[in-house]
């Protein structure tokens, strides 16, 4: 049986990754005509795309874009998701649980960033003090 | 809803269209808006209604989904990659429409789309993402 990501064709997968980032995602339906137009939302996160890693912003984008359906709609697609396989549904715990520790690593990293550059600037201040006793 | 064919009053059930002369092409019923083409020109006076059922089996006129032939022709492409493909890929991935067209269940016994009923095969999704 093929599957979406046993594809050899390296553009071809480039593409569709691409594909669903760009173009997908920023139109995802967020207005209720129809309850099968939030299909796509439990879709969506069953691609290799999506579940693979390979672009950490996708989940991120995905749930922001979940999160700016009204509740109703929202509960459509939880409940949907919710009767769904159950490997499905844990496999996109999975992928949210790391998204969180890539955030929370990001984060840890920024704040160690800060603490370096907040030493470096104090460092220079010690040494444009030094300097302005000098010359003064 | 409900207020096709009567342009100056809105309701949500359906209501007889009075005074109806003139022939009907073709009937477009969407999600949130309805359209009802009429045949008014003399010179097409015998153009025959539009039967979506003869239209549906012609599979150039129904629109693209995800399907496990698909699947099976992009996993088997080498590079460079057909141009056909390509294309088809780039229409198909881009879309919600095409997305939410996908994987349905075709056994009528499953009914249709609703807050309880998400109207997709998800063990076919599975089998082939």
């Amino acid at each position: 049986m093929y599957k979406l990501n046993s594809i050899k064709a390296a553009g071809l997968k480039e593409l569709i990754d691409q594909l669903i980032f760009s173009e997908l995602l920023p139109k995802l339906p967020h207005q209720l005509k129809h309850v099968e137009i939030l299909r796509v939302y439990v879709l969506l996160p069953l691609t290799p795309t999506f579940y693979s890693g390979s672009n950490s912003l996708l989940p991120i984008f995905f749930a922001d874009r979940l999160q700016s359906l009204n509740s109703q709609m929202v509960s459509v697609v939880t409940r949907w998701m919710y009767n769904g396989p159950v490997d499905q549904l844990v496999r996109l715990i999975s992928v949210y649980k790391k998204t969180i520790l890539s955030i929370l690593e990001d984060y840890n990293q920024t704040q160690s960033q800060v603490t370096i550059i907040f030493y470096l600037f104090k460092a220079v201040q010690v040494h444009l003090k030094k300097f302005s006793d000098y010359f003064s | 809803m409900g207020q096709l064919g009567i342009p100056n009053d809105s309701q949500n059930t359906p209501a007889l269209v009075l005074n109806q002369n003139t022939p009907i092409f073709c009937i477009y019923a969407g999600g949130d808006q309805s359209f009802v083409v009429l045949n008014s020109s003399s010179s097409n006076g015998n153009l025959p209604p539009c039967d979506f059922q003869k239209l549906y089996a012609d599979k150039q006129k129904q629109i693209l989904t995800i399907t496990k032939d698909y699947v099976s022709q992009m996993c088997s492409a080498n590079e460079p990659v057909n141009q056909e493909i390509m294309e088809k890929a780039e229409i198909l991935f881009a879309s919600p429409a095409c997305w939410n067209a996908s994987f349905l269940m075709l056994d009528k016994r499953s009914g249709p789309c609703t807050w309880r009923n998400i109207g997709i095969d998800l063990n076919e999704v599975h089998l082939i993402f």
